[in-house]
């Protein structure tokens, strides 16, 4: 049985138009790292799943540098901001998928 | 005959299936597919495309299982089936243009999802298409090349 789609190889953040952290930035430290995988840990209590969301993002996207770059933090809030849209549509489709379903079956029925 | 020998007989005899035991067919079919049991959903489906086999009923619902198992190809091809019963199903044509989605082929779901709009316009099942339609907004314009492709 197939589990791996062709959608599974988009990377979403490519449409998104989000610009790659930058390579020249410096590298998130010891304690960025720890920070990260604390982040990662709560958030999971929270949210299961979304810690490693969280922790990726402290780790990945440069914590470190942030302090000293405000554009990293735009960047962040833009990539937040796009997986935010990304998600609702997910939601509005599910929703509406339901409806279908539930419409298709009140029609066969009547 | 009594009247109760009478509703004996009666309840023993074949009679054709009604509406209201397609909708319970469909219904516990859909529970299968929705809980993982999918061979037994395309068992159900599959009775149900026997007892009614002009209706696109059972061909979306196998389609739906497939997507379900991500079987996209096959879900496709059980979709096309249902449009062949009735063209004008903006239900399979939605549902079409959501696996193709899924088969990363872009330009052809935005025909589907376009058309399901068409037909169905302030309904359900266009407004299912209009949210996929949004959703395909965040994917790539380019199609995938064939490399790409795991199936």
């Amino acid at each position: 049985m197939a589990t791996t789609s062709a959608i599974d190889q988009i990377n979403l953040s490519d449409s998104m138009q989000i610009p790659p952290p930058d390579s020249q930035s410096k590298q998130p430290n010891r304690f960025v790292g720890a920070l990260g995988k604390v982040a990662g840990i709560a958030s999971n209590v929270f949210l299961p799943g979304a810690g490693g969301i969280f922790a990726d993002m402290l780790r990945g996207m440069g914590v470190g540098a942030m302090g000293s770059d405000p554009v990293q933090y735009l960047r962040l809030q833009q990539r937040i901001q796009a997986e935010s849209r990304a998600y609702e549509a997910v939601s509005s489709v599910l929703k509406a998928k339901h409806d279908a379903a539930m419409d298709s079956l009140r029609n066969i029925a009547h | 005959m009594t009247s109760a020998a009478s509703r004996l007989t009666s309840a023993a005899a074949p009679r054709a299936p009604v509406k209201e035991d397609l909708a319970t067919l469909m219904k516990a079919a859909m529970t299968h597919r929705d809980t993982g049991r999918f061979k037994e959903a395309r068992d159900i489906f599959s009775a149900i495309r026997a007892l009614c086999p002009t209706e696109p009923h059972a061909e979306i619902g196998l389609g739906s299982t497939y997507f379900s198992e991500g079987r996209f190809e096959a879900a496709i091809g059980h979709y096309r089936q249902a449009l062949k019963l009735n063209p004008c199903n903006a239900y399979a044509y939605a549902l079409l243009g959501e696996s193709q989605i899924f088969q990363a082929e872009f330009s052809g779901a935005r025909v589907s999802l376009r058309r399901a709009c068409e037909i169905d316009p302030k309904g359900p099942y266009g407004r299912l298409a209009q949210q996929l339609l949004r959703l395909l907004e965040f994917l790539p314009t380019r199609e995938l090349t064939g490399q790409h492709r795991q199936l």
